[in-house]
């Protein structure tokens, strides 16, 4: 279990990967939809995000691939590991408690300014 | 947009997105790397759908991506509370914010740095610009010559030119690129390898536009109609001429215009469809306009597209679809989708070999596919391989600039020493400071890159007015692709420039910096600042010896004995209307007053004090040749003497005086042998020795095309006929009158004094004498010889250039590291004057230094250039790549250049005082 928090781009990766395997590039499309267009990595943004979530053992290269019609030999598919469902978890309680914390009495959002 | 542009977005993306990736972890870009640049391009790709702008705006987030992408690793949605996904961007913002706010400190910092050595930046900047300028002008011609080929050409990768490889009887191996109708057709109707096949002629300068004074040359291409088609151009207004206007029977007199003709004869009018137009005296209806910048399947502006059909400029009047002997047609083929180069030589030949079925015994040829870039003869042509060469000299000039410029860094390294250490001690890391460094070398590369851009302006036009005068250029000397050259070759320097001393930077002892004075360059320093001259001299010496033997060439080519001197001799002809009249007196007259003509004119020119002679010819060389069959009375000639006939000239008795070639024995004509006289004829020495190999053939006599037997009075020198390089043959000279079936006269003067005050002179008298010429063609010959030339005055100027100012940057680079040299042994050459060293040592020592950079360098540099000469030789002319005198001046240039750079310091490093010196330590 990963200590320090996920960035939004791996959180949503991680919750688009726990409904589907899914290779890159529909990754990338499935990430900007679910954020409706917020969070839109590029390609670079993106890999980088996977290579990490990988070398944490968040998420997988998948074995298993769609039926040879539909193939591309050259993508990589990626699931979600169990370490990975924990985290996703994890992450979305800690994002709730804080935000549920941050909630004023009344209600207004505040912006942080840096 | 065009397939094209999107190509070259698409690869741009690529390329930058694959420069930035190499700051990523290798890891990383080897498992992802591929993955990442397919993806950024179906990005582009996918918003360029949507035009223009949308697949700019993709392509700058595909490469901000992949820059932002390195910040990923750290990015967290934990350290700051996050209310809304849209905050998530907002972060990811800030976080990118604070990443550029630190290098805009460091920008700030590294232009106050800069200012205040405003000679050390001018230095750089200049030699950068001079650099990058030259890289992107000549990469505007390389474009232009050998990679983006001809515009308007849809899916270019399969059209290609035709070329012939002929053995005939008796003759060499001729490699060749026309053909006569007879192939076009045969290859048009039999060919399953090809979509297409089309066939067309051209030449510059070829038709005369419109009548009287108004009238001008313009560039004429005879076409088939399926050429349009077959290279998928769209015409700009109304159509281009098709099949049932080109046809061989009866063919339309239609014209399709060119888009510069339109705009500049027409106004570029939306009613000019239907008008007409007249070409040499022929009136044509104008069916359709060529979009800007078409060319068909060359380089060369096309003012005028007309049916091949038409007998405009056939080199045969009778038979001319079957007739398999003449050759004036161009092919050009698209071919079908997966049929190889190999498949489509093999049926195309097995086409031309039936189709010239009557070729004879003996007889061979084959057909072959070649690229649409190679020139008429199916080879790359020359000027593309000087241009190609031109390319990695300009990179040379680069490569000579960017070491240059690291040499004045390492010296202002040096300089900054403690600068850069008080920093480290300060906290500053070793990347922090290699940071600054770069990006110091970046503004300066940018600032470069910019006047680069002015320089490649004004040397793109420069090439584009004088050098290649005939290729069509279309928009301006800067476009697009050369920008973006020029940005990344920019960058490139910035790199390269930048890496070497942020690299020292970044392992500066502190401690010892701090502690040091400025003598302490370090003897390692010293030597890799030695190393980048002596490759720099290597470099200079290697594109002076490419100039020199470029000079060389064109030395020789303009000293080649043509057999006549085409720089002295101005030729006219003249062109009038129909008679029109059926009156057949009237005719007569008419006729009989334009036969008297030239004689007469003949007669007013040798009044003249500014013509030194003046004569008239039928046949004239590198214009209009023709070969007569001849045969000798009593005498069986073998096939490989009548196969292809003599040359024949009908000239004047001055003709000899006026063309400048010598009679080597016998005489000239002169007045008395004209129409009536005795036949008699001169034949070059190349005839004679053929024909009468073991007698003297002056006395002989021979027949030509069936005329009487002509006595041979005289032997004339050879003369080239067409080519520069050609071998001499059989050709011979009748006088004006003894002709028969041979016309279309030209006057030929040999000025005295200015040749092109005579040329107006002449052309003035000639439409004074005769209000009825409609037009008259004037021009020195040398202007026809000229472009066979233009290849070695390309390479001399453009290697000149580069050469000279390689040599401008060497020099100032040997200056700086010679008055490092000095600065830093100043405490050596202090003591040797405390111990009694005169002056003239002193000189002596830095000067030896500074040529033993400089030999160092000319031995590589020549070392270079001999591993080099087995590819040049073969661009040059008449000249060895081993040439010893063009090594011997740049080797005397060279030292020359070093010992004038090294003076400078050794007078000062004589001016050491010595107490003064010894007491800095």
């Amino acid at each position: 279990m990963p200590t320090k928090p996920l960035s939004a781009v791996a959180v949503l990766v991680l919750s688009s990967l726990a409904e589907a395997d899914r290779h890159g590039y529909s990754l990338k499309k499935d990430v900007k939809e679910r954020s409706g267009g917020d969070v839109a990595p590029g390609a670079t943004s993106l890999y980088r995000t996977v290579w990490q979530l990988l070398d944490e053992g968040l998420i997988a290269e998948s074995k298993s691939r769609p039926a040879p019609q539909h193939d591309d030999e050259r993508r990589r598919y990626f699931q979600i590991t169990a370490a990975g469902r924990r985290a996703l978890a994890a992450e979305l309680a800690r994002l709730e408690r804080l935000i549920a914390a941050a909630r004023p009495r009344r209600y207004a959002s505040s912006t942080s300014r840096s | 947009m065009s397939p094209r542009g999107m190509a070259v977005i698409v690869a741009t993306v690529r390329g930058l997105v694959r420069v930035v990736l190499l700051a990523h972890p290798r890891a990383f870009r080897q498992r992802f790397g591929a993955a990442i640049l397919d993806e950024a391009a179906e990005d582009v790709r996918a918003a360029a759908a949507q035009g223009w702008p949308a697949a700019a705006r993709a392509s700058v987030t595909a490469i901000v991506d992949a820059v932002a992408g390195l910040r990923v690793a750290r990015a967290t949605t934990g350290d700051r509370v996050i209310t809304s996904s849209t905050q998530v961007l907002q972060r990811e913002r800030v976080v990118m914010r604070i990443w550029m706010r630190d290098i805009w400190q460091d920008v700030r910092h590294g232009a106050r740095s800069l200012a205040r050595e405003p000679l050390f930046s001018l230095a750089v900047i200049v030699t950068l610009a001079l650099g990058i300028g030259v890289n992107t002008a000549m990469f505007g011609v390389a474009d232009r010559l050998l990679l983006r080929g001809p515009e308007h050409v849809h899916d270019s990768a399969r059209v290609r030119r035709m070329q012939s490889i002929v053995q005939r009887p008796g003759s060499d191996v001729q490699r060749g690129g026309t053909f006569g109708y007879v192939t076009y057709d045969a290859l048009r109707t039999q060919a399953h390898s090809f979509e297409a096949v089309a066939a067309y002629q051209f030449y510059e300068d070829n038709a005369v536009l419109g009548r009287g004074s108004a009238a001008r040359y313009v560039n004429r291409a005879s076409a088939t109609a399926s050429l349009f088609p077959l290279l998928g151009v769209t015409p700009a207004l109304g159509r281009f001429y098709d099949e049932r206007d080109d046809d061989t029977a009866n063919p339309a007199k239609v014209a399709v215009i060119g888009y510069g003709l339109w705009q500049r004869d027409f106004g570029g009018r939306g009613d000019v469809i239907g008008a007409p137009v007249v070409i040499d005296d022929e009136t044509y209806a104008i069916v359709g306009v060529a979009p800007r910048g078409f060319t068909g399947a060359d380089l060369s502006r096309i003012d005028v597209w007309l049916p091949e059909s038409l007998p405009a400029f056939r080199p045969i009047r009778e038979n001319w679809t079957r007739s398999a002997n003449a050759t004036w047609l161009s092919i050009v083929v698209r071919i079908k989708p997966g049929i190889s180069d190999a498949q489509a030589d093999a049926e195309a030949t097995a086409i031309y070999a039936h189709a010239h079925a009557g070729g004879g015994a003996g007889w061979a040829g084959e057909l072959h596919v070649r690229p649409l870039l190679s020139d008429r003869d199916g080879a790359v042509s020359l000027e593309s391989r000087v241009s190609t060469w031109l390319l990695a000299v300009t990179a040379i000039v680069l490569l000579v600039a960017c070491a240059n410029v690291v040499n004045l860094a390492l010296a202002r390294g040096v300089r900054r020493r403690r600068e850069l250490a008080v920093r480290m001690a300060l906290g500053a890391g070793g990347g922090r400071l290699a940071r600054l460094l770069l990006i110091e070398t970046s503004a300066l590369a940018a600032i470069g890159g910019l006047v680069g851009l002015g320089i490649a302006y004004v040397v793109g036009t420069f090439m584009r007015s004088y050098l290649l005068r005939a290729i069509e250029w279309p928009g301006s000397p800067i476009n697009v692709r050369m920008f973006l050259v020029c940005a990344t070759a920019s960058m490139a320097t910035a790199v390269l420039i930048g890496v070497l001393p942020a690299f020292r930077a970044g392992a500066l002892d502190v401690s010892s910096s701090l502690k040091a004075g400025v003598r302490d360059g370090g003897v390692r320093l010293g030597r890799l600042r030695s190393t980048l001259t002596v490759v720099q001299a290597a470099l200079c010496a290697l594109l002076l010896v490419g100039s020199g033997l470029f000079v060389a060439s064109l030395r020789h080519v303009r000293a080649l004995d043509l057999g006549l001197q085409p720089d002295q001799i101005l030729t006219f002809s003249v062109r009038r209307g129909d008679i029109d009249t059926t009156d057949q007196a009237e005719r007569t007259r008419e006729r009989a007053r334009r036969a008297a003509f030239y004689p007469s004119v003949l007669e007013r020119l040798r009044q003249r004090s500014d013509v030194d002679a003046a004569s008239l010819t039928i046949g004239l060389a590198f214009s209009v040749g023709m070969s007569q069959p001849i045969d000798i009375p009593g005498r069986t000639l073998p096939p490989e003497l009548t196969n292809s006939g003599a040359f024949v000239n009908v000239v004047t008795a001055d003709y000899f005086r006026t063309v400048g070639t010598r009679i080597v024995r016998g005489r000239a004509f002169t007045a008395a042998d004209r129409h009536g006289s005795a036949p008699v004829a001169i034949v070059n020495e190349t005839m004679a020795a053929m024909l009468w190999p073991n007698e003297d053939a002056l006395g002989k006599c021979f027949r030509a095309d069936g005329d009487p037997c002509a006595d041979i009075v005289g032997i004339a020198a050879d003369a080239h006929h067409f080519l520069l390089r050609e071998k001499p043959s059989m050709s011979f000279y009748i006088p004006l009158g003894q002709e028969t079936r041979l016309g279309g006269v030209t006057l030929l003067v040999r000025p005295r004094g200015d040749a092109s005050r005579v040329l107006s002179a002449v052309r003035q008298e000639l439409v004074a004498l005769d209000p009825t010429i409609t037009f008259v063609d004037a021009a020195l010959l040398q202007d026809r010889v000229e472009p066979q030339i233009r290849p070695w005055t390309l390479g001399a100027t453009m290697f000149s250039v580069m050469g000279v100012l390689a040599l401008v940057v060497a020099a100032v680079g040997l200056y700086s590291v010679m008055a490092y040299f000095v600065t830093h042994r100043a405490h050596e050459i202090g003591i040797r004057v405390a111990l009694g060293a005169r002056s003239a040592d002193i000189v002596r020592l830095v000067v030896r230094s500074g040529l033993a950079l400089a030999i160092g360098g000319i031995v590589i540099g020549f070392g270079l250039a001999l591993l080099a000469s087995r590819f040049l030789e073969p661009l040059l002319f008449d000249t060895s790549a081993h040439d010893p005198a063009v090594f011997a001046v740049v080797t005397v240039t060279l030292m020359a250049v070093a010992a004038c750079a090294s003076v400078i310091p050794a007078i000062r490093a004589r001016r050491i005082d010595p107490t003064e010196a010894m007491r800095t330590e």
